[in-house]
């Protein structure tokens, strides 16, 4: 039934990704888009954020190979935390207050779900997606916004949860900073990106200062919804299967009292 | 000692969430309207501005799909293929298996 249903579910995916790239091909004008937008970086400084991320991607790829051999039913996690990066980083959230939108980022969920390196990679991957089809950032700065997004993103967000389980945080709290922190973090190295690439004959520390407090009204909030989402999502699984993510990170999964008792 | 450690952690990350809403309460006079006005995207208002003012402007896409509703389409399309994907995966790890 399973494999009936995964069959059904190729073909239809198959079949509407080929339409939709082609009707893709049919069209082509100037547009100015979310993360960093296809030009703004130099080429020097483009390809050095490119031998970063490849780095971390060719990791994470092995890390892949090895966890989905010893972790059985590790594809499924996968999908689903792909999906749901590729779906949180699209999602322009408005801030009251601020009159402004952003985007979540998703990593630091995708990094406690499958792990830090394997996030990277399910986050270059969305992110690939959307400079190809939906006019979000761009190829030649992929691997900037690949360090920004998918992997500061991720090994931040991971690192506050870990950190936090370590101190013993319930659960949901460790989750909260996670998404808190991995989206600050990113929305940090994006402004460190922008800098170190257009700071010229200025200051670097002035202009990322100036981009990070242009970047704050917005991002500040969004942080903490990204914190809120993160908590409440990790808590659900970790309630309803807890053994699929303590095969990810065994030590942070410990059981607690707080939360096997349902007060996480 | 578990005890002390927890509510420390805890105290930590609600002291950053009470500097944040005071940051975004107290930045928000600051957020830079774009050209198109009110609920611009970050990217616009701020990465687009700064590259702009340090002589650096964003080029057409590989693929352009900004172009009249066609960049609802494939955003109406994206959502619906990756909230299908995430659902069919929720239900298989979690609903069924729960």
């Amino acid at each position: 039934m399973l494999n009936k249903g995964a069959h059904w579910f190729r073909t239809y995916i198959a079949l509407a990704l080929v339409l939709v790239v082609g009707l893709l091909f049919l069209y082509p004008t100037p547009v100015y888009a979310m993360h960093i937008a296809e030009g703004i970086l130099p080429a020097n400084w483009a390809a050095m954020w490119y031998v970063i991320a490849v780095i971390f991607l060719v990791i994470g790829m092995r890390v892949i190979r090895r966890k989905t051999r010893e972790v059985r039913g590790l594809m499924p996690l996968l999908g689903l935390a792909g999906a749901a990066i590729f779906l949180i980083s699209v999602f322009p959230v408005p801030v009251p207050v601020s009159g402004s939108c952003s985007h979540p980022c998703g990593t630091p969920l995708g990094a406690i779900l499958v792990g830090p390196f394997i996030s990277t990679v399910l986050g270059a991957l969305a992110l690939l997606i959307q400079a190809l089809f939906l006019a979000h950032g761009g190829i030649s700065t992929w691997g900037g916004n690949i360090v920004s997004m998918a992997l500061v993103g991720s090994f931040v967000g991971f690192g506050a949860f870990v950190l936090l389980r370590r101190f013993n945080a319930p659960i949901f709290m460790a989750a909260f900073a996670a998404g808190l922190f991995g989206d600050w973090a990113t929305y940090a190295t994006t402004s460190f990106v922008l800098a170190s690439a257009l700071h010229g004959s200025g200051s670097l520390w002035g202009m990322f200062g100036a981009i990070t407090i242009a970047f704050a009204p917005t991002q500040l909030p969004l942080g903490i919804l990204e914190g809120l989402f993160t908590g409440g999502v990790v808590t659900l699984v970790y309630r309803r299967r807890p053994e699929l993510l303590s095969q990810i990170i065994p030590k942070a999964f410990k059981p607690m009292p707080s939360a096997t008792k349902g007060g996480s | 000692m578990k005890g002390s450690a927890r509510i420390i952690a805890t105290g930590i990350v609600v002291v950053f969430v009470v500097l944040a809403v005071w940051g975004w309460l107290a930045l928000s006079q600051r957020v830079p309207e774009g050209a198109e006005g009110p609920w611009g995207g970050v990217d616009v208002t701020v990465i687009e501005q700064y590259a702009i003012d340090a002589g650096r402007e964003a080029r057409e896409p590989f693929i352009n799909t900004d172009q009249g509703d066609l960049l609802l389409f494939v955003f109406a399309l994206g959502g619906a293929m990756g909230g299908f994907v995430a659902g069919y995966y929720w239900r298989r790890l979690i609903a069924e298996k729960a």
